[in-house]
């Protein structure tokens, strides 16, 4: 009697890579391309998978990992089963290591899950997991070790890293080796038996711009991007929090400007928001890089000085006709005559420092500068009198570095130091000509923001200083709705390689926000900030064609994760791999 | 000051009255635009929702009314508690799509505050309707829609608002009209509506719609639905539901179910007989009739496999025979198809009931029929040439068969939709596509002149020209590198412009009205939202009102309208910054918003 029985679990056991199905569809995996095809359901099928997803995890060295592991990336073809109920965890570190890992161990639950839609079946083995991490110290910057190395033996899983954020980058690369089967009415969790993967980033700076001073974005909005670029790897939110058009941050010491310059008293940031999403962000190894637009872009806000004796802060604010103060309406740029202003930054910087006491960056700002509106201000026509000064351009120049100058002690003598990096926007001040008269290379970081063929980021680095590059004509994405701008694909934003020079620390999708807000932005800047996110980790030499089917299926991921990234393509070209070209 | 007074002192003086709020923030009213301000008074500050009913044009009405409006500029606390909307008269099928609309009406009306923090008190309204019809709530095709509402304070208090028309569909289109001179008074914390109004309104054209690809990506119900609700809101009355082609089969035949179960892309991406019914009464209560298309002979494949019936099913190269993959076409040449064909629109027929029908009929493929060895030989066995005459004339057979196989069904001749094609061609159409039956819905651009053809032809037709109406242009292509092929992006301005009136000239009589296209090759239930709205909505206002003006006199009512359907859970997109839209008209810039 136990003969038979033991060859039917011989057979199970035989069977168990290659799954009997019942679905109406089956993939098989042929030249590294997920082939769909009918499930015959009156024979048994070998060496087919059970959806699309657990073909992609399998199926051509790339797998399904977005972005692509840079190092080393070895796995088996090997599947099992898991049970998501039986997932054990042993996390190896100081305290506050341990605590940062915990969070990371909900998340990727919850992330796992979300491949079935929170649906998941328990049959499966059960998964431990273990995590190592050397290091003691949770502080995030750019020196910050990210790799991590991750390493499978059938049920037993390993992770490595020198700090928590690479250990988190190892977790977030074994979530997405674990992807949902639907067989026989049963759906659950699959994972790859044998893999060894050694991973890091390519650039230490890579980020996703914001910007809440155009239209309003929620907490909660803003959280979804972040959990996108968690999913992508990216680390920085750079958040340009204010603009002329409104100014919604509350600072505690200065709580006019958000009193008369947000939309409304519910479109604010209070401090418990901004540490909030600081702390989510940390967690998910992501620093926010706060942005206080000056001296230009800031009108909204700064409108009170007068009521409180301290002078015009701001000048030409909301003067019309526009166009000829401003470069979008409404027009609004600093007063560089009345020293009350640096006393007001001075403040506002105090509380941004004490929100981000560990940050060893702050964004200036500093891009379009408007001449005709200072030039046409009485009392800053004759402060630069007073100077002995005259109206040209060059005086200007003179007017708005002295502003810089101003602005950067303000900021200092908030810190208590002179240690933190200042990043500004490419403008006239950063010319190649100008810039090393007002900008200390070892201070200031420029963001270039000039199209792919400008010379000005190759000139700058000549010059010695160091970059982050935004790329107009790829990685700006609001471009396409406006004027004659043209929307990028994500095969654009993917192919804009950044120049290789040490001195260039990493790069930036931009989502500017005059055309965006609420839950649109999502579609408007994924899975597009998810090719920049494999451009800025991997950089790797492949193809658009190459990365399709990896890209596509990252796409349904932030989808089953809660983000409403775009669609790139019929669902029919995700099922068929490459039958779309 | 005093002239911002002119035109909003009667108004402040009874806002005065009000129990006193306070806000750093008041409206004026400049030249018909509403201005964030200092509040000089605080506890006379007026607010944004109040300001534009009494500033903008048409009291901020979106599409603008075509016929008589007058109205006092003065406002009166509503009580949104107590809102009846009375009909006299039995329970009847119309009665209770009457009490449907009434409940949304409520609905929305509701969605306009914030849950907590409104203030009690203010008056009743009582919205009497008066129909001429209650016999039938079926939506026909052309049927009336005028309505004239009026507004007034009766001597009880009670604010009365009494609405007329010929149907249902005329007095839901009033009490949307209603609706919108609603607004939630975010500085009083209350509900307020104007006072005084009379209003006669009807749309020029009758056919106003959108077009909603659900089979490149499934879109689901609840997408559908949030479309539906936000063309109710802006009075398009044609939900165009393309809802199979080659990629996809979601829609459950009944009569024949194995085309879902292998044409859906997984078994939830479906939609099933009642996720059907459901969608036809949720746009029925809202004016809104669900037109069907099965598109054919082209645009067929996932679904059909098993049948045989299927020519050239996801051949490679697939240029060679089809516009984008898969390709498929339905094979003429053999009567079982036909068979399976009548089986879905018995299954159609029966659950749309409909009195106009889409047969698509558009990029039918030489090459595909022409790749498959029994196609070719049938034709020469039965004397058709092989070339593009034969195909054509093979065509005409399906084509013949098909509308045989549905007039069968239906049991009487209705109007067939059919897109711009070879077959519409200046050489074929009189000869193949008889006017009495067909109507042709244009997809070229509105400079085409294959549309003078169809006019001076005596063709009733729809206009989708691609150029203003489709709005999946300006994004990627998914077939190939760069940008897909009717690239830029549309904005809203070029939908307001695009006028059937001025496209079709003398023969304007001929244009039924057009509709918004939306093909989901790279759109789902992510960005569906996004992508339709709010330019659909401009759309509307062309097709209602037909205006002479252009969107630069549209633009403030246009935003008002965008964030309403914000309020009704839609996410169109967002157009400017927020605060243009707190200082109307102080962004203009002739459509271009100026960005680096």
């Amino acid at each position: 009697m136990m003969q038979p029985i033991w060859l039917l679990l011989l057979l199970i056991g035989l069977f168990h890579l290659s799954h009997q199905a019942t679905n109406t569809w089956v993939w098989r995996c042929n030249q590294e391309v997920c082939v769909r095809q009918h499930s015959n359901k009156n024979s048994i099928q070998t060496n087919v998978f059970r959806s699309i997803e657990e073909c992609r995890l399998v199926c051509g060295a790339d797998g399904s990992i977005w972005p692509l592991p840079s190092v080393k990336f070895n796995k088996s073809s090997k599947l099992l089963d898991i049970n998501p109920n039986e997932i054990t965890f042993e996390l190896v570190g100081s305290d506050p290591v341990k605590e940062i890992l915990e969070e990371n161990v909900k998340i990727f639950k919850k992330n796992i899950l979300s491949e079935c839609r929170g649906a998941c079946g328990s049959d499966g083995e059960a998964l431990n997991i273990k995590v190592i991490v050397n290091s003691t110290d949770v502080s995030l910057n750019w020196e910050t070790d990210e790799s991590y190395e991750l390493k499978s033996n059938n049920l037993f899983w390993k992770i490595n890293a020198a700090t928590v954020f690479g250990a988190r980058h190892g977790l977030e690369s074994l979530s997405q080796l674990i992807a949902a089967y639907n067989a026989q009415d049963k759906i659950g969790l699959v994972t790859v038996a044998n893999v060894h993967i050694v991973d890091k980033p390519f650039y230490k700076h890579r980020s996703l711009m914001i910007d809440t001073g155009r239209n309003f974005l929620t907490v909660e909005t803003i959280k979804r991007q972040i959990d996108a670029m968690a999913s992508s790897k990216l680390n920085i939110l750079h958040w340009h929090i204010t603009d002329s058009q409104s100014f919604p941050y509350v600072s505690v010491r200065v709580p006019n400007l958000s009193r008369f310059g947000s939309f409304s008293e519910n479109q604010v940031y209070n401090p418990q928001d901004i540490k909030e999403l600081r702390d989510y962000a940390k967690i998910r190894g992501i620093r926010i890089l706060m942005e206080i637009d000056a001296p230009s872009h800031a009108g909204n806000g700064w409108q009170w000085g007068p009521h409180k004796a301290l002078g015009n802060l701001s000048v030409c604010v909301n003067k019309q006709p526009w166009r000829y103060n401003c470069i979008q309406p409404p027009c609004g740029q600093l007063n560089p005559a009345n020293i009350q202003v640096y006393n007001v930054l001075n403040a506002l910087y105090k509380d941004i420092v004490e929100q981000f006491p560990e940050s060893e960056f702050f964004h200036m700002g500093g891009d379009e500068v408007y001449f005709p509106c200072w030039n046409s201000t009485p009392e800053i026509v004759n402060y630069m009198k007073q100077q002995g000064k005259g109206q040209n351009k060059g005086d200007l120049l003179d007017l708005w570095g002295e502003f810089q100058e101003n602005a950067l002690a303000a900021y200092d003598s908030a810190v208590g130091n002179s240690d933190t990096k200042i990043l500004l926007w490419s403008s006239e001040l950063t010319n190649p000509e100008a810039i090393e008269k007002y900008l200390d290379k070892n201070r200031y970081i420029i963001e270039t923001w000039v199209p792919s063929y400008d010379p000005l980021p190759q000139s700058l680095l000549e010059k010695g200083y160091k970059l982050v590059i935004s790329t107009k004509n790829a990685w700006y994405l609001d471009h396409g709705f406006w004027g004659n701008t043209k929307y990028y694909t994500w095969r654009n934003v993917y192919e804009n390689r950044l120049i290789n020079h040490r001195n260039v620390i990493g790069g930036e999708v931009c989502m500017w926000g005059e055309l965006v807000n609420g839950d649109a932005i999502d579609s408007r800047v994924w899975p597009r900030a998810a090719a920049a996110a494999e451009r800025l980790w991997s950089n790797s030499y492949a193809t658009t064609k190459q990365v399709e089917a990896r890209m596509y299926r990252h796409r349904e991921r932030l989808i089953s994760r809660g983000i409403a990234a775009e669609a790139l393509t019929p669902f029919w070209c995700y099922q068929n791999e490459g039958q779309c070209l | 000051m005093s002239r911002i007074c002119l035109l909003l002192c009667l108004a402040s003086i009874f806002l005065v009255q009000q129990v006193a709020s306070s806000s750093e923030w008041s409206y004026i009213c400049q030249k018909g635009n509403c201005l964030k301000v200092r509040a000089e008074q605080k506890e006379s500050a007026i607010s944004l929702g109040a300001c534009r009913l009494m500033c903008s044009s048409y009291a901020s009405l979106w599409p603008k009314p075509t016929g008589k409006m007058e109205f006092k500029k003065s406002l009166i606390q509503l009580n949104v508690n107590s809102i009846d909307v009375l009909m006299p008269g039995e329970d009847t099928p119309v009665k209770r799509l009457v009490s449907a609309a009434a409940q949304r009406f409520k609905k929305n009306i509701d969605l306009l505050a914030p849950e907590n923090g409104r203030k009690p008190g203010g008056r009743s309204l009582v919205v009497n309707l008066h129909l001429k019809k209650t016999g039938s709530d079926k939506v026909v095709y052309q049927q009336d829609e005028t309505y004239s509402l009026n507004v007034s304070v009766h001597t009880d208090g009670r604010i009365i608002s009494d609405i007329e028309a010929e149907n249902f569909y005329g007095a839901r289109n009033g009490l949307e009209s209603l609706s919108q001179l609603i607004i939630w008074d975010d500085i009083r914390s209350e509900y307020q509506m104007l006072d005084s109004v009379y209003l006669k309104d009807g749309p020029v054209y009758p056919h106003r719609g959108i077009l909603l690809d659900t089979a490149r990506n499934f879109i689901s119900t609840d997408s559908i639905k949030r479309t539906i609700e936000a063309m109710g809101a802006s009075k398009l009355n044609i939900f165009h539901w393309h809802i199979t082609d080659s990629q996809s089969f979601p829609y459950t035949s009944k009569s024949a179910p194995y085309l879902t179960k292998l044409g859906a892309y997984t078994p939830s991406k479906v939609y099933s007989s009642q996720d059907v019914d459901e969608i036809i009464a949720f746009g029925k209560v809202r004016g809104v009739k669900v037109l069907p298309e099965f598109d054919a002979p082209a645009h067929v494949g996932e679904g059909w496999q098993d049948t045989g019936y299927l020519a050239c099913f996801d051949k490679k190269p697939w240029q060679k025979y089809c516009v984008e993959p898969p390709c498929g076409q339905l094979d003429p040449t053999q009567d079982g198809m036909y068979d399976v064909l009548e089986l879905i629109y018995k299954d159609m027929i029966e659950q749309f009931d409909p009195d106009i029908f889409h047969m698509g009929g558009d990029e039918v493929h030489e090459g595909c029929w022409d790749s498959e060895r029994k196609i070719a030989e049938w034709m020469t066995d039965n004397n058709y040439t092989l070339n593009e005459a034969g195909f054509i004339k093979l065509w005409d057979k399906f084509q013949r068969e098909a509308l045989k196989r549905f007039t069968k069904q239906r049991g009487y001749d209705v109007p067939i939709i059919l897109w711009t094609s070879t077959l519409t061609d200046e050489k074929y159409l009189m000869k193949y596509l008889p006017n009495s039956t067909y109507i042709i819905q244009i997809w070229t651009t509105g400079s085409d002149k294959q549309i003078r053809v169809l006019l001076e032809n005596g063709y009733r037709t729809i206009l989708s020209n691609y150029d203003a109406l489709y709005f999946d242009c300006g994004f990627g292509s998914w077939v190939a590198d760069g940008n897909n092929w009717c690239s830029p992006y549309i904005g809203w301005q070029k939908v307001y412009e695009n006028s059937p009136a001025k496209i079709a000239g003398k023969y304007s009589h001929l244009m039924m009205g057009a509709e918004a296209a939306l093909w989901t090759e790279q759109s789902d239930d992510a960005s569906v939202d996004g992508r339709i709205w709010p330019r659909a909505a401009a759309l509307a206002e062309r097709l209602w009102a037909e205006p002479k003006s252009t969107w630069k006199d549209a633009e403030d009512r246009f935003m008002i309208h965008r964030e309403r359907l914000l309020k009704f859970k839609v996410n169109a997109d967002s157009l400017q910054p927020e605060w243009c839209r707190q200082h109307q008209g102080s962004c203009s810039t002739d459509g271009i918003l100026n960005m680096p």
